[in-house]
């Protein structure tokens, strides 16, 4: 008697794509000095094609924006936007560095570059503060980024 | 060798003040954010407090001659003097400056500078009246507080202030120095005193 078994497995049409980050704080955010802060991204995309974007769909449009309590008289938004940069050791993917806005604007991308497991990108976030514009002592302000990989 | 003369050289000095700032530093939630469906957005937050800045510098004004029996005018600096003060401070949102003569005696009258030929037994050891601050001028980035004139003691007479954190700003501290005609002020003696300025 003989028996035969075959096996067989198809990968996921749309493949696996994920992506987590993490949120930051920023130090020596002050009139006239440059702030920064940084955030760690981890993404799936098994695709291999992939491109990771960044944008802010808040009324700041990119600005970081003071919180409506404790920040009489503090400037609000912030007149530059929130930069940001990636950094990876995957080879094969350009970066890019951005002045966050609205609109989704590409942050790194690849075209044959697959992370089957989660691969790490360093977010660095920079704010500049003009020395015109006042910033109150413990006025918080906040933005959210909105990462899109894709 | 000094003459007795109705003429002798005075000097402001200016000082800067103490500041005080602290910084505050709150704790935001930390929160991930993560997707899994291709396309969608992961909003993650980017928060920063605040750090208050406070900065004064005050220029030492020019020395003035003091000419005894001349009245300041509120027109004229005659035995006057100016100081240009700089400053900026976001550590309040009602900032303020003043200034005071800390002195532990006499506090807003020009003291005499001893020197060879120049001690209390040959001319005066301080002059008769306080020094007048006039008026404060070219302001910029804070508001005239209305408070001069008035003469300088040990008490600190408000400048300048502001409803909102000043980014930067300046003005010109005016000082007039009265001296009585029967004053007998040798010449080329010196006087002065030391102003203390306060950002807060």
């Amino acid at each position: 008697m003989t028996a035969a078994a075959s096996l067989a497995a198809a990968a996921p049409a749309n493949g696996t794509i994920s992506l987590t980050a993490t949120s930051s704080t920023l130090s020596n955010l002050a009139t006239g000095q440059r702030a920064t802060g940084s955030a760690t991204i981890l993404a799936t995309d098994t695709s291999g094609l992939w491109t990771l974007q960044a944008e802010d769909t808040g009324s700041g449009a990119g600005k970081m924006v003071a919180s409506s309590t404790g920040c009489t008289g503090s400037a609000s938004p912030l007149a530059n936007p929130l930069r940001i940069s990636v950094s990876t050791s995957l080879s094969g993917v350009t970066t890019n560095t951005i002045d966050l806005s609205s609109s989704n604007q590409p942050l790194a991308s690849a075209s044959n570059v697959a992370m089957l497991t989660p691969a790490t990108f360093n977010a660095n976030y920079t704010q500049v503060v003009p020395s015109t514009q006042a910033l109150l002592n413990g006025c918080i302000y906040t933005i959210t980024v909105t990462y899109t990989l894709q | 060798m000094f003459k007795k003369d109705h003429r002798a050289l005075m000097r402001v000095a200016a000082a800067t003040a103490a500041v005080v700032g602290t910084a505050v530093v709150a704790s935001p939630a930390m929160a991930d954010c993560t997707t899994s469906v291709a396309g969608a957005g992961c909003g993650t937050l980017v928060t920063g407090t605040a750090l208050g800045q406070l900065s004064l510098a005050v220029a030492t004004p020019a020395a003035m001659t003091l000419e005894p029996g001349v009245t300041p005018s509120p027109s004229t600096l005659v035995n006057g003097s100016t100081s240009l003060v700089t400053a900026l401070d976001t550590s309040s949102s009602t900032p303020s400056i003043s200034v005071k003569d800390a002195a532990a005696t006499n506090p807003g009258f020009m003291q005499l500078v001893p020197s060879t030929g120049c001690s209390s037994s040959t001319t005066e050891s301080k002059l008769n009246h306080p020094l007048n601050l006039a008026s404060i001028t070219a302001v910029v980035g804070w508001t005239d507080a209305a408070q001069l004139p008035a003469d300088l003691s040990g008490t600190a007479v408000t400048l300048a202030n502001s409803t909102l954190p000043v980014p930067s700003g300046s003005f010109t501290v005016n000082f007039k120095q009265p001296v009585d005609a029967g004053e007998g002020l040798l010449n080329p003696c010196l006087y002065e005193l030391t102003a203390t300025y306060t950002l807060q």
